[in-house]
């Protein structure tokens, strides 16, 4: 039950809700005009919304632009601001609202009382809006170029703040004679947005541009001003007679607007008097010419370059430097130009004339003087520049001259096939390829390295041995094993013949007895030897040993008995037994000798 | 026994298949011949360049030849190259084909002064004394000198050690001179041999080409590179399939040009197409 009667309490509602805008659909449209500001100064913005509305059903009508506007605004923007659709709900009904609207920016530019309002068509029925009255105070803004005028120097009247400021550093010139144009915009507060809206038109001038420099601040009339650089150019007139450069304009922000004045400039022709015949009016300025050559001395078909350099102060870019003097015994081709100008203060620059030649005769070949006539503004006469002549010495035969090409690609003589060798014509191509070389870079690098790695080897063993080799001692020791084997080797050589046998082992053994007692046994006799040994605690078994085998070899030596092949055997071994096994071979004794 | 007999005649039949590759290098070489003979310069470049191909070694006589058609055609660059070429030791160059190519060498290098004159682009300057030095330097002959010279002088001082004796002063400054020789002659060929090595000699054989800031045709073109110019190769892209190599002409102008508008000197022969 209760939910029977909420649905249909929402379908009440509904169907309340959809009827009563039906019921409004008569109602009709209005307009409404809204301004930014009713008082303005020129070049003040000035922003209007037009608001136009219907209540009930319908379409909404477009709005028509505005009257009162025509004569004292410019219209510098149009747009919709959007369309809306409200209910509302009251007293028992509802009504439904439907809304368009636009904006307009204008710009005025004319003072007066102005009185503004917009209408619209509702099917056939004009609907006014109400009517806002403006008024705009100041001068009228120069819409259109005055008459020009000779301007130069600062400006010396404060004019609001912000204007713009052109003028020329001279009012007369020559024809091809620099002339500085500089634009600024003088401000009293720091203004973000200034744009230049009409550039100044330099119609009958060659133009470059200058730096423009850093903002100042100057004093006008007794107000200070910001005075920022718009533009800086130099100006080259093309032709005599009063010439005209446009007035600018600039922008300020979105809302206002400021034209500098035409500038007229006095252009003298070039004066008659003095003027060299065929003289070139773009000859202007203060010039100076150099002449080099890439080398002093050529043989005969080898080019090189002859260079023409005119440099100054002027439009550079268009000097004409009249014909070119004619050189015998060469071959010149057309120059290759290239121009570099300098934009500071003023215009100047350098033009160079690059001239590849090819002498065709041996001696001294002169690439003669270049002379340039100028008109000098700063002087207003007539000048001369001049390169000095190049002298060089041609070395060579001569060649047959010929008429030279301007283009040294399509010169016949160079694609002549003269001077080339001819072809070798073989019947089969040789194949024996020259052998490689065995000392490649490999091997020569790991050779240069081992040199030194060899020599530093070699030293440090030579260290080594010095420090750790063997002293003296050991050396002696060495030596008289080295003694010792000689001797034994000599016995044992004469075993069977017996000649100097006894000898050989008489001088082992003395050699083994001093051997053990060292130095102090060196020339004592045999008895004192004997004791010295005694007293080295040599085992008395062998002393006596030794004694005995020593008056052996001394009864066999001086009584002439060599004894038998056996007994000079048993001698041997004796011998050897001593050398190797008796206490007599041990060194200890070293030291203490 | 037969099986044997078999396979030695099959393998020294396919073996003999070899020399058939010198008969289709004798024939181009000899339609170079004829075409040149006919003064069909291009022809006889491609015939040369096919019996280059065929070869796979070097030849002064090959070059020479395919270095003289390419001067004849106007080739600046491929000639300069090839006659380059003519004149490596690895080609045996005999005494006449190394005036004519000296000759020839110097007709074509002429020509491509006088382009690059003519177009403003930078070709390198003329083989000075000090480039004949530097060349020099490379040669085995250099290095078997520094070579000996340490070797002397270790067996020097070596020997002098040995004899135990007191060196006379002239020994000992004799075996110094050599040791400085050895080490300043030896360094000067390395650093020959080291720039070789990593920046090899190339020719410019692409026609007036534009030298750049970076590798890429989107950069910024500083100076032009004459056809004819030689250069030395100092890096390349790391992404061969770029193609772009930096090159330095002689008194250090530097820039980037598309790789197939050098050739190297000492490359394998028959890639400059």
């Amino acid at each position: 039950m209760l939910r029977a009667q909420r649905r249909a309490f929402l379908i009440g509602a509904g169907l309340l809700a959809l009827g009563i805008p039906t019921r409004a659909r008569a109602a009709g449209v209005t307009a409404q005009l809204r301004v930014s500001g009713t008082e303005l100064r020129v070049g003040d913005e000035l922003v209007l919304e037009l608001e136009v509305t219907r209540e009930g059903g319908g379409g909404v009508p477009d709005p028509e632009l505005p009257t009162g506007l025509a004569q004292g605004f410019e219209i510098t923007s149009r747009t919709s601001s959007g369309s809306g659709l409200q209910f509302s709900f009251g007293g028992g009904r509802s009504a439904r609202t439907s809304s368009s609207s636009m904006s307009i920016a204008a710009i005025a530019i004319a003072p007066g009382k102005y009185e503004v309002a917009f209408s619209v068509d509702d099917a056939g029925t004009k609907v006014k809006s109400n009517v806002v009255e403006i008024v705009v105070e100041g001068a009228a803004a120069t819409s259109t170029d005055g008459p020009a005028i000779a301007k130069t120097g600062k400006p010396t009247e404060a004019r609001g703040d912000v204007f713009v400021w052109s003028a020329t550093d001279k009012a007369k010139a020559y024809v091809g004679e620099q002339i500085e144009y500089r634009l600024d915009v003088y401000e009293r507060a720091l203004l973000s947005s200034v744009s230049m809206r009409t550039p100044p038109s330099f119609a009958d001038f060659y133009t470059y541009d200058l730096p423009e420099g850093e903002s100042v601040i100057e004093e006008v009339a007794g107000v200070a001003y910001r005075v920022r650089p718009g533009m800086r150019r130099a100006l080259f007139p093309h032709k005599a007679g009063t010439l005209t450069i446009g007035s600018p304009e600039i922008t300020i922000g979105r809302r206002r607007r400021d034209r500098g004045t035409a500038l007229a400039i006095e252009v003298l022709p070039l004066p008659a008097e003095g003027q060299p015949p065929a003289f070139s009016p773009n000859n202007v300025g203060q010039f100076t010419v150099s002449t080099k050559a890439d080398r002093t001395a050529v043989d005969v078909g080898q080019p090189f370059t002859w260079t023409v350099e005119i440099a100054g102060d002027g439009n550079v870019a268009i000097v004409d430097p009249g014909p070119w003097p004619e050189v015998a015994g060469v071959r010149r081709y057309e120059p290759k130009v290239e121009s570099q100008m300098r934009s500071e203060n003023r215009v100047s620059g350098k033009r160079t004339y690059s001239f590849l030649v090819i002498p065709e005769t041996p001696g001294r070949l002169t690439m003669p003087a270049v002379v340039l006539d100028y008109f000098d503004p700063a002087a207003r006469k007539y000048a001369k520049a001049r390169g000095e002549a190049i002298e060089l010495e041609v070395k060579g035969t001569a060649i047959e001259p010929t008429a030279a090409p301007a283009d040294p690609s399509t010169d016949p003589d160079l694609d002549a096939d003269d001077g080339l060798a001819p072809i070798i014509d073989a019947p089969t191509l040789p194949r024996d390829p020259a052998p490689t070389p065995w000392l490649t870079p490999t091997r020569w690098g790991w050779g240069m390295a081992t040199l030194p790695t060899v020599a530093a080897t070699a030293w440090a063993g030579a260290a080594l041995w010095r420090k750790y080799g063997p002293d003296d001692a050991a050396r002696r020791r060495t030596e008289d094993k080295r003694r010792r084997r000689e001797r034994l080797d000599t016995a044992r050589d004469a075993v069977e013949t017996g000649e100097g046998f006894y000898a050989a082992i008489a001088t082992l053994l003395h050699d083994l007895a001093v051997g053990r007692v060292g130095s102090q046994g060196v020339g004592l006799p045999r008895p004192q030897l004997v004791r010295l040994l005694e007293s080295c605690g040599t085992p008395h078994a062998e002393l006596r040993k030794l004694e005995s085998m020593l008056d052996r070899c001394d009864a066999a030596r001086f009584a002439a008995q060599r004894g038998t092949i056996d007994e000079r055997r048993d001698m041997l071994e004796d011998a050897l037994a001593l050398v190797e096994r008796s206490s007599l071979s041990r060194d200890d004794s070293r030291g203490a000798g | 026994m037969r099986t044997l007999v078999f396979g030695i005649v099959m393998s020294a039949t396919l073996l003999a298949a070899a020399p058939a590759r010198a008969d289709a290098v004798d024939d181009a070489f000899a339609l170079g011949n004829a075409a040149a003979s006919r003064g069909e310069w291009g022809a006889a470049a491609s015939a040369y360049e096919r019996a280059v191909a065929l070869l796979g070694q070097p030849s002064s006589l090959l070059s020479f030849n395919l270095g003289t058609a390419y001067a004849h055609t106007d080739d600046l660059g491929r000639a300069t190259l090839h006659l380059r070429q003519a004149l490596d030791f690895r080609g045996n160059p005999t005494t006449e084909i190394a005036e004519a190519a000296r000759t020839n060498l110097a007709s074509v290098r002429r020509r491509a002064e006088l382009a690059a004159a003519t177009t403003g682009a930078l070709i390198d300057r003329p083989q000075t004394w000090w480039d004949l030095v530097v060349e020099t330097l490379e040669t085995p002959g250099v290095g078997w000198f520094a070579l000996m010279c340490g070797i002397a002088a270790v067996v020097l001082r070596v020997a002098l050690r040995l004899r135990r004796a007191g060196p006379s002063r002239a020994i000992a400054v004799a075996s110094w001179l050599l040791v400085a020789t050895w080490a300043v002659v030896g360094a000067l060929h390395a650093t020959a041999l080291r720039a070789d090595r990593t920046a090899p000699r190339a020719v410019a054989i692409g026609a007036s080409t534009d030298a750049r800031e970076g590798p890429g045709l989107h950069r910024t073109s500083t100076w032009s590179l004459a056809a004819g110019a030689e250069v030395r190769i100092t890096d390349r892209t790391p992404d061969r399939t770029s193609g772009w190599v930096h090159v330095r002409l002689a008194g250090g102008i530097e820039g980037w040009v598309p790789e197939a508008s050098v050739a190297e000197i000492e490359r394998p022969i028959g890639h400059t197409r």
